[in-house]
């Protein structure tokens, strides 16, 4: 299992995210602050689904009074089960929100059976 | 644990720093002791969970404040200041929960903002300048000419 956090001492955050999902999509938005759509990575590999940013907004290395926004680059990693349809997910980055939306494959959908 | 590695890093960073670094060390100390936990959480103990994260910087020409705001849109974001006071209001918005939708895990906030920064008394409020981008509010404030750092050369007579 790879460590999120402490990969090669780089550190790394992980970005908040809220999750909802229906019948037929799960949508997960997750909060990436200075991450521009080039400096954006979505990968599906198998069962993972693994997000990586980088901050593109420039950290100035002068005299901090305040100092709360963390400067790390962004990785997050989802694992998705069998009923999410693989070439169904589509990504979205505005205003610093990557929104993610699966679609949820057709024969994991529930069903009504209408009695004859 | 790797007590090494926290007294270098302490050496090298700016005081405010420390309380950051010591806990990621902790962190990672415990994380190599149990493995990768992955646990729902924010990436740190201390992280905001109610409000921007704001970094307040003095530069040589320039006050810098910025604040990280995703969800945000540029709209739905006022700037005012009085005297030294600089007031970041605003609206972070995500996706909204339906009757057929759920919301199944959240780490995060929604809803109106306000976050006043005092700023230094050697900024100008009259040049100011404001930059949304990618989440990101940039916020610049000249200094004013006689707070700025100059060299005078002095002549030896």
């Amino acid at each position: 299992m790879d460590n999120t956090i402490a990969r090669n001492e780089r550190r790394l955050m992980v970005p908040p995210v809220r999750i909802m999902e229906d019948e037929s999509e799960v949508l997960a938005q997750l909060e990436m602050p200075g991450v521009t759509r080039e400096g954006l990575e979505i990968k599906v590999d198998g069962n993972t689904l693994t997000i990586d940013g980088k901050r593109s907004d420039e950290v100035p290395s002068v005299k901090y009074l305040i100092r709360e926004r963390r400067h790390e680059d962004y990785h997050k990693a989802f694992t998705i089960d069998e009923s999410v349809d693989r070439d169904g997910i589509s990504a979205d980055l505005v205003d610093g929100v990557l929104t993610l939306r699966l679609k949820v494959k057709e024969a994991a959908k529930p069903r009504k059976i209408t009695v004859g | 644990m790797d007590h090494a590695n926290l007294v270098t890093r302490r050496r090298e960073s700016p005081a405010a720093l420390d309380l950051w670094d010591a806990f990621d060390d902790l962190r990672r100390d415990f994380e190599r002791s149990f493995g990768a936990l992955d646990v729902p959480s924010v990436s740190g103990l201390l992280d905001w969970p109610t409000g921007p994260a704001i970094d307040l910087v003095e530069g040589d020409d320039e006050i810098l404040v910025l604040a990280d705001l995703p969800g945000v849109r540029k709209e739905n974001l006022e700037l005012s200041i009085q005297g030294n006071l600089l007031t970041i209001k605003g609206e972070k918005k995500l996706e909204e929960p339906t009757k057929s939708r759920k919301v199944v895990r959240t780490e995060t906030w929604v809803g109106s903002f306000s976050r006043t920064v005092n700023l230094p008394d050697s900024a100008n409020p009259d040049k100011i300048e404001a930059l949304y981008r990618d989440g990101v509010l940039r916020v610049r404030i000249a200094k004013r000419e006689e707070s700025k750092r100059r060299a005078v050369r002095i002549s030896v007579k």
